[in-house]
């Protein structure tokens, strides 16, 4: 961890200029360590059975993804079968009447 | 052109370290290892508090972990998408009202010096204490770019990665943040 650089701060006897409060800045900020325990903690998690759960469960729900996928696409079709049926009914109906039939004189 | 150069040799080499994490789970670690610090570090400046940073940071690797596969190497560091998460997993931190009582930096605070008088790291405390009340009043965008820059060292580039924006804008972003600092800080040493 970086030490503080103290000596270099800003007083308060004058105006703080800009200058002052970049150096308040770069005093205050600094690269924290995490706490060793949690660290080697963490690293466990990840490198055993919590990695190796998680990817399982990864893979499952992908699994459950392209199932719902397909139910979805499935429903869709379904339920648009109706529509499709009605649609070709008063296409043909219009077609029809559309049919020009010669007339004898 | 060198910082330029040793930044394409790290962003190589994380995608060699990536590439084989995605085949070999257990190559995870050397990621994890090279990253940890970098992304505690940013989690414990936006939430302020020990306990709350090593619960996201451990997020973050594991959601990293598991979505391993969704990181596609193009042109943004893998530092860069480990930072993006850890700020989207603190953005929902934050969102939860009950927790923003909390007021923590208590690294900070015990940190043990040896040059300082006392009166010196009084003085230090109380800038500190005024510019961590400063830096939480700005907006989420400005605290972000303010710790990219002083706490992770990245350049403007860097945090343009992260933040999905140019070189220039961060720039921008950053002298407005501190310049913003600057005039609450100025302000409140006036009325003192």
């Amino acid at each position: 961890m970086r030490k503080r650089e103290a000596s270099r701060m800003p007083r308060r006897e004058g105006k703080l200029h800009y200058r002052d409060t970049l150096k308040i800045v770069h005093s205050y900020f600094h690269s924290v360590e995490p706490d060793p325990e949690f660290s080697l903690r963490l690293e466990e998690l990840c490198e055993s059975l919590g990695a190796e759960e998680l990817f399982q469960a990864e893979h499952l729900s992908r699994l459950d993804g392209t199932g719902r996928k397909g139910i979805i696409i499935g429903g869709a079709i379904c339920s648009a079968l109706p529509f499709v049926g009605v649609a070709a009914y008063a296409l043909r109906k219009h077609m029809l009447r559309r049919r020009v039939v010669p007339m004898s004189v | 052109m060198v910082g330029k150069e040793r930044g394409e040799r790290i962003h190589h080499e994380d995608g060699v370290l990536v590439q084989r994490a995605k085949e070999d789970r257990e190559a995870f670690d050397a990621l994890y290892r090279k990253y940890l610090r970098k992304v505690y570090t940013y989690v414990y400046y936006r939430v302020g508090s020990v306990e709350d940073a090593e619960d996201i940071t451990e997020s973050v690797f594991l959601h990293a972990l598991i979505h391993l596969n969704r990181y596609q190497d193009r042109g943004i560091p893998f530092s860069a998408w480990l930072l993006r998460i850890a700020h989207n997993l603190v953005a929902n931190w934050h969102r939860n009202a009950s927790r923003r009582s909390i007021v923590g930096l208590d690294i900070v605070e015990s940190l043990t010096d040896e040059g300082p008088t006392p009166e010196e790291t009084l003085e230090e405390e109380e800038d500190f204490r005024e510019l961590r009340r400063e830096l939480r009043s700005l907006p989420d965008e400005r605290q972000q770019a303010i710790i990219l820059r002083f706490a992770e060292g990245l350049k403007h580039r860097e945090i343009g990665d992260v933040m999905g924006k140019s070189a220039g804008a961060v720039k921008v972003l950053v002298h407005r943040s501190l310049l913003s600092l600057h005039r609450s800080l100025s302000e409140k040493g006036g009325r003192q």
